[in-house]
């Protein structure tokens, strides 16, 4: 507890203008400072401020972006009559919104208040809420208590998905049954080929119509629908940002989006965060591996490190032979771009979906400023050429286009350099 | 709350600034800069309100001392002080995004109701008490010093108990 301006004023005031009434030999100036040290005494008589208790709580702990929430914050005042100030603290990237976060409310002895709180999710995180700073002041306003009451809430927002009408085929299956066919031959729903009938071919299997043109039996064959393993390889060396907006923030959007639609079709799929920190989630299929990738992006943050690395800090199991592994990178740090290189060397079918930065570039007025930018265009464009000469599909994604153009981008790349390689 | 204030504030510097007579240019000057510091007080978290009550008051002593006012007056302006005090210190330290509730307004407008039937009375009072005929100078300084001493102690008293 601690005494308010107010309380020093009055005091001074009425001091003040006592003594000027007895220097000038007026009493009756002592009438403009004796409510002043009345009120004083009767403020101070009455009990004094004491700490109230927050809390605060959220319909859901999970959420997306976008969506809104309701909250609620209890207060339960101390056994005195309280005016408090209170401000709710807004976390960046959630917006405390409806009715209001700051207020000045009245509380008897002993009243616990309920208050509504809407809750905007405008970026994806983890976040703590109920965050407040509060200010309890006694019946007169003469003492008050400060006070911050940490939250205790914690509310995850997932970034948003992207809705996707296709996905890049990766070039090779895997063992298991999946919705995919495979190039190779076996049981399987898609034709594929026919071919002499053997000892031990089930009847069911005989194509009666060639075997009938044929003179001897023909049995189908079928492609068999297989999984695939897809790694999504968040480059997270460094980041372009203006205004609370960065290519990690395209780059998590981009990720989360792939990786629920890859486990809709019944394919592994893993993460590895590679930047000053790295981190992996070994590949894996099913409704939990979503909760664990989204759980793991909302980790992701840029750390920035000189340390040099490249993917032999991976390890192996987190890169399974055969997998597809899609790069989410803005291609400004040498050993995002080295690493990837070494990828493709190592015989990994890799895309690159680049996050641009250039979007978030502040572009300057001067002539010197225009030839920079063109500069830094052309040494990028470089890059990708670097890429593209492996065989490796890059897309742009600035955020404004749908990620779905850039998938349809890159499967008619991947189609041609297939027709290319033959 | 806050154009309540302001509009008081300017009341307050105006009236004893018309009633000054030759010395109105200084007067008005000490009313111009109260009524600013008031405004400021508002608009700046109440922390002007001290220099702005003080100038208040030394406007209106320069006033009534100079006999260019009447006594009878002390008693609306020290109400008007005090009002004008409380509602500084209640709308300064607010953010223009704070949401007051519609109780606590009853609460001010009771506390102020309160201090201002308080001030009227006491202005009564001490009205009253300077009409006595207090035998000699020494015995009226020796009074007030009393009442003064005895209020602030109290006033000490109080804040020593309670921190």
């Amino acid at each position: 507890m601690k005494r308010s301006p107010k309380l020093s004023l009055y005091a001074m005031f009425a001091a003040v203008f006592f003594l000027a009434a007895l220097v000038l030999g007026r009493p009756e100036i002592a009438a403009l400072a004796a409510p002043f040290a009345v009120l004083l005494v009767v403020g101070l008589s009455s009990p004094g401020p004491a700490p109230v208790q927050l809390s605060f709580t959220t319909d859901r702990e999970r959420a997306s972006e976008g969506e809104v929430l309701e909250g609620t914050l209890t207060i339960a005042a101390p056994d005195r009559t309280t005016e408090l100030r209170l401000a709710l603290l807004n976390p960046r990237g959630v917006k405390l919104s409806a009715p209001d976060t700051s207020l000045l409310l009245h509380l008897r002895p002993g009243q616990v208040r309920t208050l509504p709180v809407r809750l905007g999710c405008e970026r994806w995180g983890a976040y703590r809420l109920g965050d407040a700073v509060w200010r309890a002041g006694d019946t007169a306003g003469l003492r008050v208590f400060d006070g911050r009451t940490p939250g205790g809430s914690v509310l995850r927002v997932y970034p948003k998905s992207e809705r996707l009408r296709s996905l890049i085929a990766p070039m090779e299956t895997q063992l298991f049954s999946g919705n995919r066919v495979a190039r190779g031959k076996g049981e399987g729903i898609e034709f594929a080929d026919i071919r002499p009938f053997v000892p031990g071919d089930r009847p069911r299997r005989v194509n009666w119509r060639a075997s009938a043109l044929r003179g001897t039996l023909f049995v189908n064959e079928q492609h068999p629908e297989r999984n695939s393993d897809v790694v999504l390889l968040l480059d997270s060396f460094a980041s372009a940002e203006r205004n609370g907006e960065g290519t990690l923030d395209l780059a998590v959007r981009a990720a989360a989006s792939l990786a629920v639609h890859y486990l809709q079709t019944r394919d592994r799929v893993g993460l590895v965060s590679f930047g000053g920190t790295v981190r992996w989630l070994t590949p894996s299929s099913g409704a939990r591996q979503v909760y664990r990738i989204m759980e793991a992006l909302l980790e992701t943050e840029i750390i920035f490190s000189f340390v040099w690395r490249d993917i032999d800090v991976l390890p192996p199991r987190s890169l399974p032979p055969q997998a597809l592994v899609v790069a989410i990178t803005p291609l400004l740090d040498d050993r995002a771009l080295h690493s990837l290189i070494a990828l493709r060397r190592r015989g990994f079918d890799l895309v690159v979906i680049e996050t641009s930065p250039l979007g978030f570039a502040e572009t300057g007025q001067r002539l010197l400023d225009d030839l920079a930018v063109r500069f830094w265009s052309l040494w990028r464009e470089a890059m990708r050429l670097r890429l593209e000469e492996l065989g490796v599909a890059v897309v742009e994604w600035d955020g404004q286009t749908s990620l779905a153009a850039c998938v349809e981008e890159v499967r008619a790349f991947r189609r041609f350099t297939r027709y290319a390689s033959r | 709350m806050a154009p309540c204030a302001a509009v008081l504030a300017s009341a307050l510097a105006a009236y004893p600034a018309v009633r000054a007579g030759a010395l109105a240019p200084l007067v008005a000057v000490l009313g111009g800069v109260a009524a600013v510091l008031s405004l400021s007080a508002l608009l700046y978290r109440g922390r002007l309100a001290g220099p702005a009550l003080f100038l208040l008051g030394a406007e209106y002593t320069i006033v009534e001392a100079t006999g260019h006012i009447g006594v009878s007056s002390i008693l609306p302006y020290s109400v008007g002080l005090v009002l004008l005090a409380e509602l500084l210190f209640w709308a300064g330290p607010l953010s223009f995004d704070l949401r007051a509730e519609v109780p606590i307004l009853g609460v001010l407008a009771r506390r102020l109701a309160t201090a201002g039937g308080l001030a009227a009375v006491l202005a009564l009072l001490i009205l009253a008490i300077a009409r006595l005929n207090v035998p000699g100078v020494f015995a009226g300084a020796v009074l007030g010093s009393a009442a003064a001493v005895l209020i602030f102690g109290l006033v000490l008293l109080l804040v020593r108990r309670k921190s």
